[in-house]
């Protein structure tokens, strides 16, 4: 059988790409609109990257796309019209990625800062494998507050770690050295008003643990390689990024919070010794009222949620016509 | 109208493999004389596995074209796959007459909703005066979906009327050149291209 089929001629840059990208990359992803340069056009390449969010206890799922801009560039040659170079598709896939990443993190940084505030009233002293890495800043804020003040020797006997992790303390003001020789850390005003209007010393602790972890997470992950708060910070980010692209709470299991950790991450290290186990994990997550569970399911806190909502308008996500419950 | 023997169920990027696992049962079926390597039986464990391949073939970018092609020709099946641009739904009217059910790659997102979005693929099996009847595999277990002819052909146009044509090796598919910009075209707007 012989057919004929009138295609169209490739006799413009954006066709070209098109025809490329269709080729080499595939249909999720579109050519944005040519720049002209000297002897060609560069065509960058964007992105629709979908993600399902269900929640399994209503069996609801809704399909949104990111729309990704600038994940890849091609070049036409304009006397020959044909493409000179293109982003390989391995380097498109890991554009790809960190761009999910950027918004992930966009998440991640606003719930931490949410999550630090005092209303909230997180219980951090409950997530116990954090604490572990957090042990200077935890004891000095303890002996602070029993009055106990220690010098700065005292806490330089203990490694310069520890003196970095409790200067954070200094940072946020609720500590200061004191001028005369030899120096003692002592309690601030701000610090010892925070106590006597909660009145609780495990309270006060976990208020000013909060703010230090909202302040300076990054830097303490990355600067001075305390890790052992990542994973509950991911595991948060892994619901609640979920439950925001949903646009309101939603139930999920374990194993889906699992899944959405790693779809998250993906790419992104762990951190060495602080690969904890998930159900260890989502139980301390629920004690410090992070998290809540939904009989079997895990849910977020509504007051959380509305705090972080908001993203959902920057995000560059539109939801399909077709979702499915 | 193009009878697809079996109808698979798909979401997301995996719409493009369903499609082209469809369309190869469809051959499987219609043409029993070449030499398959697959039993015809589309319950039978070996389609599983081929539309269980095919996924391994998906980016995240979604499925290259390139890959269906390279795919094919690892199973050697008697079948070669072509990805045009066509000019017009001319084509497709054609194809559907002649019993090769094209896959198109249509806005969907567009076409329901008028905002652009990701690219869908459908076998388009039948066609009326009006509308085109397509095998849409987000539409499980229901999978006919109609759509009118002019919402489809500007949602396809989107997509620059990418068509995906899966033939019998023996078949003869000649390509016929038009420029992208008729000249009728090209004095609307004042003499620029695009």
């Amino acid at each position: 059988m012989k057919v004929t089929l009138r295609v169209q001629k490739l006799d413009r840059p954006e066709l070209v790409a098109y025809d490329r990208i269709l080729r080499r990359y595939g249909a999720g992803c579109y050519p944005q609109k040519p720049q002209e340069e000297e002897d060609h056009w560069k065509v960058p390449v964007g992105t629709f990257l979908e993600s399902r969010v269900v929640d399994e206890k209503t069996n609801r799922e809704r399909i949104l796309t990111f729309n990704l801009r600038n994940v890849g560039e091609i070049l036409v040659n304009k006397s020959t019209m044909r493409v000179l170079t293109a982003t390989p598709l391995r380097s498109l896939g890991r554009n790809i990625l960190k761009k999910r990443a950027e918004i992930s993190h966009m998440v991640e940084q606003d719930l931490i800062k949410i999550l630090g505030k005092p209303e909230m009233n997180i219980r951090f002293s409950e997530l116990k494998y954090a604490l572990t890495g957090l042990q200077p800043i935890y004891r000095t804020l303890n002996r602070l507050l029993l009055g106990d003040y220690p010098s700065y020797e005292d806490l330089l006997s203990s490694g310069s770690h520890y003196v970095e992790q409790v200067e954070l303390i200094v940072d946020i003001g609720y500590a200061d050295y004191t001028e005369r020789r030899p120096a003692k850390l002592i309690a601030t005003n701000k610090i010892k008003e925070l106590y006597s209007q909660i009145g609780d010393m495990e309270r006060t602790i976990d208020i000013v643990l909060g703010m230090i972890l909202s302040e300076f997470y990054y830097h303490l992950q990355k600067g001075m390689r305390v890790a052992q708060f990542v994973p509950y910070v991911r595991a948060s980010t892994g619901y609640y990024g979920d439950a925001i692209q949903f646009g309101q709470l939603i139930s999920i299991s374990e194993d889906r919070l699992c899944e959405n950790v790693k779809e998250y991450y993906r790419g992104a290290p762990m951190p060495p010794r602080v690969r904890y186990a998930y159900p260890t994990i989502v139980r301390e997550l629920v004690d410090a009222q992070i998290l809540k569970y939904d009989g079997h399911y895990i849910t977020g806190r509504a007051d959380i949620f509305e705090k972080l909502i908001d993203i959902r308008n920057e995000l560059p996500v539109s939801e399909e016509p077709i979702s499915f419950g | 109208m193009i009878t697809l023997p079996k109808k698979i169920s798909a979401r997301g990027h995996d719409c493009v493999v369903a499609s082209v696992t469809m369309v190869c049962m469809y051959w499987r079926q219609t043409k029993q004389s070449l030499p398959w390597n697959l039993p015809l039986g589309f319950g039978h464990e070996e389609w599983s596995n081929f539309y269980e391949k095919g996924r391994t073939y998906v980016r995240r970018s979604g499925m290259p074209f390139n890959n269906i092609r390279h795919y094919l020709r690892t199973l050697d099946l008697p079948l070669n796959a072509k990805q045009e641009l066509l000019e017009d739904a001319y084509g497709l009217r054609n194809l559907i007459r002649r019993n090769i059910p094209p896959i198109v790659l249509y806005d969907r997102n567009y076409f329901f909703k008028h905002e652009r979005g990701i690219g869908h693929a459908v076998v388009l099996v039948d066609q009326t005066e009006e509308m085109f009847i397509s095998i849409d595999p987000s539409f499980g277990p229901k999978y006919i979906h109609k759509l009118p002819k002019t919402d489809f052909e500007e949602a396809w146009k989107l997509k620059g009327n990418a068509t995906v044509i899966i033939y019998p090796k023996h078949y003869k598919i000649k390509e016929r050149k038009t420029p992208a910009t008729t000249l009728m075209e090209y004095i609307e707007k004042g003499g620029q291209a695009g």
